[in-house]
């Protein structure tokens, strides 16, 4: 990429980015962030209730309290919000996003001066993806530090056991998880992306997304087809236990629990290689659309 | 004097409706371009097509000499399509800010100078929201000027706007056509394109109909008005045969004729004195109307 490009690419991002600054953006934050605290508060409390009559843990139980103390530390509390933002609570905000973010774009009629003042549409489709991305990465920042914040008041509040993991093997379950889930973002990201181009408009961009996740895990419980689909290659990816179906404990996502524990997931580097390959996949056919459409409104 | 914008053969049909039918079209550098027509006619879209928002279906464009598609070539082109759209939850310089980073880097005033070339300044701090429309075709006319285009388009700029505004803009537009700005401008304003327009193009139902200065259009349908006595009057509509005559409510011969000299040299020659020929040229509204006329509906011609 020459000089000249890849200074007007780098500014579209910020301008992309700026936009971002916007209350759905902030409202989606919270309502995330809020999510994850009442979440954790949750686990830690029927963690707690497991306790027997005098108030003792089993050995099954101390070890379950004990990792949950873990992610409610403030180093693990990051594994914690890559997980959940990973799954379902991650794929619905970044619907939400896109879908104010790119098909608003359509339905403000805004989309018409962006493509006057830039009108390399790849260009544009590549800075709404990185910006969707940006936005992501952003939302696991709020999420980590509502956590980090508030997991420790939780965990002393319910008198869960001391966190015996040491700080070095928190920081690198965590960054392995976050910088996993940065992957899934993208696919997330993708998704909405493909929708609000294809629907050209807000509501639609949502409810095609949040569809289309629910469409992937309905298809990895069909039996046969279910072991490789886009769901199980998130699940492989992430490392996420399989058939999570209680909530006994603190949930490490909102995404196995969807699909049938006789599944057989891919690994993790499967899981990651396909899903590069249908971010790749939807961004062609994102730019190849955008590329082709006329905007009329 | 280089063309700045040329169109052959442009076409834009959606299944088999033709939006656009085959236009053919010339702006020269400098000119204040007037484009007028009916709802419908396919102003909206040619422009769209101009400035790549809509694909051609055939035919080919040229802008600045750079064959369309060509999404650099913008940079040199201030466009306003239709009723002007920003984001509301932004103010009115944070939109141009905004907005200006998606393209060729502009000037740190950049958007200072055109706020307040818009009369905006005050408040551009506003949320968008809070803009009345008047004040967002202001914006939108801004967004347009901010990169100092060698080319402007304009679809219905002055919706709107109010006495002031009007005033402010037709100053504008003299402004920029001194500086040797092209602008293109689609309005149903006609008295107002009739004033700013160097050339004026009428379309309708996607062709185009007549092509030219205001005043060549208007004369090109002026007619004589011819007043004389009631007693000569049988004689000078066979003097004047040569051409379409006919007779209006008040007794006047209506000659269809752009050149009252004609007129008055047939009748001296014969004798026939007139009291007042009067060469009357069609507004461009007039001319207009009868270039684009609808054939009246069924019940109009049975009264008619």
């Amino acid at each position: 990429m020459r000089v000249g490009e890849s200074d007007r690419m780098m500014r579209l991002i910020l301008a992309e980015v700026r936009k971002l600054h916007r209350p759905l953006t902030w409202g989606v934050a919270f309502a995330v962030a809020v999510f994850c605290v009442l979440l954790a508060a949750g686990g830690a409390s029927n963690s707690q209730a497991q306790r027997d009559q005098s108030g003792v843990f089993d050995a099954r139980t101390q070890a379950s309290a004990q990792h949950v103390a873990v992610q409610l530390s403030p180093v693990g509390s990051l594994a914690e919000a890559a997980g959940l933002l990973a799954s379902m609570p991650g794929a619905i905000a970044l619907a939400l996003l896109a879908g104010g973010h790119v098909g608003g774009e359509w339905s403000g009629r805004t989309i018409k001066h962006l493509l006057t003042q830039q009108g390399n549409r790849n260009r544009v489709i590549a800075a709404k993806m990185i910006s969707l991305w940006v936005a992501a990465v952003g939302l696991l920042a709020v999420c980590w530090l509502a956590l980090a914040v508030c997991g420790p008041l939780i965990s002393h509040a319910n008198g869960l056991p001391a966190n015996t993991m040491s700080i070095a093997d928190a920081a690198r379950w965590s960054g392995s998880q976050a910088a996993r889930a940065t992957l899934v973002f993208a696919f997330f990201a993708a998704i909405g992306l493909l929708a609000a181009i294809v629907t050209r408009n807000t509501i639609g961009a949502i409810g095609t997304s949040v569809a289309s996740v629910v469409v992937m895990l309905v298809v990895a419980g069909m039996p046969r087809v279910g072991g490789s689909t886009p769901a199980t290659w998130v699940q492989g990816w992430m490392g996420f236990p399989a058939g999570q179906r209680s909530i006994s404990d603190l949930p490490s996502n909102f995404w196995s629990r969807f699909i049938d524990a006789s599944g057989s997931a891919p690994g993790q580097a499967s899981g990651g290689l396909d899903l590069l390959l249908l971010v790749a996949g939807c961004l062609a056919v994102s730019a190849w659309v955008f590329r082709h459409i006329d905007v009329v409104g | 004097m280089s063309n700045v914008v040329e169109c052959r053969d442009l076409t834009k049909t959606y299944g088999s409706i033709s939006v656009v039918d085959g236009l053919d079209l010339t702006v020269r550098a400098g000119q204040v371009f007037g484009f007028v027509g009916p709802n419908g006619a396919g102003k909206t879209t040619t422009m769209r097509m101009l400035v790549g928002l809509v694909h051609p279906t055939r035919g080919q464009i040229t802008l600045n000499g750079r064959p369309l598609p060509d999404p650099e070539g913008l940079d040199r082109v201030g466009v306003m399509i239709e009723e002007p759209s920003f984001y509301g939850f932004m103010s009115g310089r944070t939109n141009l800010e905004t907005l200006a980073r998606c393209g060729r880097r502009l000037t740190a005033a950049a958007v200072d100078d055109v706020l307040d070339r818009v009369a905006l300044t005050d408040t551009a701090d506003r949320k968008v929201k809070t803009y009345s429309q008047g004040m967002r075709q202001r914006l939108g006319l801004a967004a347009a000027l901010m990169r100092r285009p060698d080319l402007l388009i304009l679809d219905e700029p002055t919706n709107g706007m109010d006495p002031a505004g009007l005033r402010d803009f037709r100053t504008l537009l003299r402004e920029l056509a001194a500086s040797g700005t092209t602008v293109l401008l689609s309005s149903h304003l006609l008295s107002e394109v009739e004033h700013v327009c160097d050339e004026v193009a009428v379309l309708n139902e996607g062709r185009l109909v007549e092509q030219g200065r205001p005043s060549e259009l208007s004369t090109a349908r002026a007619q004589v008005h011819v007043t004389v006595a009631a007693d000569d009057r049988a004689l000078a509509q066979q003097l004047l045969a040569d051409w379409p005559v006919r007779v209006d409510d008040g007794g006047d011969l209506i000659v269809d004729v752009t050149d009252g000299r004609l007129v008055n040299q047939r009748l001296g020659t014969a004798g026939v004195w007139a009291a007042r020929i009067e060469a009357v040229r069609p507004s461009l509204e007039e001319v207009f109307l009868d270039l684009t006329s609808i054939q009246p509906c069924v019940s109009e011609r049975a009264i008619g």
